[in-house]
């Protein structure tokens, strides 16, 4: 295990794919800073008997999207390149035991999801801050402390984000496809279930992704569910298609 | 020219993913129709209590937002297979001009997802009009024939989405890395851009891909900025930008 675990380090860090991804997630930190700016411009230009009532969205929450995808991409590529190149039949040859490779992967997309989003959505928060000021904005007029749970659940709901779209790519074998249901999950299901009449709407708002982090730090819920049930929801987005994955194998046409 | 367009279009409909492509709209119709068939059952058991009253957004105008990333997708896949497998070096030895190779290709993409559009958004508007009948729901509150402006434009998005992706799929040369971008620009970038302080807002959200076909309709809500032609000069940018960029690299670049 550890000598496949090298392997696949070594291949996530020599493909210039994991430096874009890991950049367009970086970026969000700048976005963020430039969007509390903003935000603060409007602020300042407030009447100060209206400044109070003035509300922002938390940067890190704003852009966390953006953060999600570029890392989702991140796991997609980690093995759905090795299905285009033929890569995967050396990979197999080397490390026989596919669920091995798939573990390895696993352990090393999640890693460098939780850098990565730690890193950034920290830096983000932090930056929108420091952007701030003392002015207040909302977002930044709560303690540090009681904002940790929701950020800690944000970075936890990156590293889903990546091992979901390593489990979409092991199981669609392309690029194209695990990206596209990615982003089905991720952003069309949410927008579909809002169309739905009662009482399905309500039913599946609990369960979307996008809602979960908020679940599970317990604030701001919409569908109003338990921060346990939240927990283990957003583990079920990460094992469910790892675990589809593991058992389909990993037919390559050779 | 011409053979340029007959070798794209073999191309098109020999590959995988077009058969992919068209089993996801074929679903996106038949969600649209469940969708309708459902809110009208639905509104039949509770008209008592709701006093008839329901909104309920425009099952067309959904179609043509999700037909667009199936589309959107199509368009990618057409460059990026070619770079992933190396048919590149073949077509470009075949037709040594990127640009003329990258115009055949968004012109054969783009055709196909013209017709894709009006045949989804003008069926999907019959098919849900047809199955929840006078029941009144908010989008067939007007007549069919007031509402062929904004279905024509949503359909149009459908052709905007599918050149933009061959743009993209051109420039970044890789599905993932086009797709993800794509998504960006249909999706996320959208819903950062409404949560901005006014009046920023409204400006930029306006000249999000999404916002466009509304206001070139000329039935844009209270926020939209762009008269239609404004719309139109919009569309047709986002169009061409990434296919004269990805026309100029490909051309820089070693294939």
């Amino acid at each position: 295990m550890t000598g496949a675990l090298a392997a696949e380090w070594l291949k996530v860090r020599s493909v210039r794919s994991t430096y874009v991804a890991v950049a367009v997630a970086a970026a969000t930190v700048l976005l963020g800073v430039l969007f509390v700016l903003y935000a603060g411009s409007v602020w300042d230009a407030r009447p100060p008997d209206r400044q109070p009532e003035f509300r922002a969205a938390r940067p890190e929450q704003g852009f966390l999207p953006v953060v999600q995808l570029s890392l989702a991409v991140l796991g997609v590529l980690a093995i759905t390149s090795e299905y285009a190149t033929g890569m995967l039949r050396t990979s197999l040859t080397a490390v026989p035991r596919w669920r091995t490779v798939l573990a390895a992967k696993a352990v090393v997309v999640a890693g460098v999801a939780l850098v990565v989003a730690s890193a950034v959505l920290v830096g983000t928060f932090a930056a929108g801050r420091l952007a701030a000021g003392d002015r207040t904005m909302g977002f930044n007029t709560a303690p540090v402390a009681d904002e940790l749970p929701l950020l800690l659940a944000s970075i936890a709901s990156v590293v889903v984000m990546a091992l979901l779209g390593l489990g979409f790519g092991a199981v669609c074998r392309s690029a194209a496809a695990a990206v596209t249901a990615v982003v089905g999950v991720r952003f069309l299901v949410p927008v579909v279930a809002t169309l739905l009449p009662p009482p399905w709407g309500a039913r599946l708002a609990g369960v979307q992704l996008q809602d979960l982090p908020a679940t599970i730090a317990g604030v701001e819920t919409t569908g109003g569910g338990e921060p346990a049930v939240g927990l283990v929801l957003l583990v079920g987005y990460a094992a469910v298609p790892l675990g589809v994955a593991a058992v389909l194998g990993p037919r390559t046409e050779a | 020219m011409v053979d340029l367009l007959a070798a794209e279009w073999l191309k098109v409909r020999s590959a995988r993913s077009t058969r992919r492509v068209a089993i996801a709209v074929a679903t996106v119709v038949g969600l649209m129709a469940l969708l309708a068939w459902y809110v009208a059952r639905l509104y039949d058991r509770v008209r008592a209590d709701s006093g008839g009253r329901a909104e309920v957004s425009s099952p067309a105008e959904l179609a043509a937002w999700l037909t667009a990333l199936c589309l959107a997708v199509l368009g990618v896949r057409t460059i990026t297979s070619e770079f992933a497998t190396g048919m590149i070096r073949t077509s470009l030895t075949v037709a040594p001009r990127p640009g003329a190779l990258l115009l055949a290709k968004a012109a054969v993409v783009g055709g196909i997802a013209l017709v894709t559009g009006q045949l989804v958004t003008f069926g999907t508007a019959l098919v849900s009009r047809g199955i929840v009948g006078d029941r009144p729901l908010g989008f067939n509150a007007e007549p069919l024939s007031a509402e062929v402006p904004v279905l024509l434009a949503a359909g149009l998005s459908v052709l905007m989405f599918a050149v933009v992706g061959v743009g993209l799929g051109a420039v970044l040369r890789s599905s993932a890395g086009a797709i993800a971008t794509l998504c960006m620009l249909w999706y996320v970038l959208p819903i950062i851009t409404i949560n901005l302080p006014a009046p920023w807002s409204a400006r930029v959200s306006s000249v999000m891909l999404q916002e466009l076909p509304r206001q070139l309709a000329g039935a844009a809500t209270a926020d939209g900025l762009l008269s239609p032609l404004g719309a139109l000069a919009g569309m047709v940018a986002y169009a061409a930008l990434p296919l004269l960029a990805g026309a100029v690299l490909m051309r820089r670049r070693e294939p």
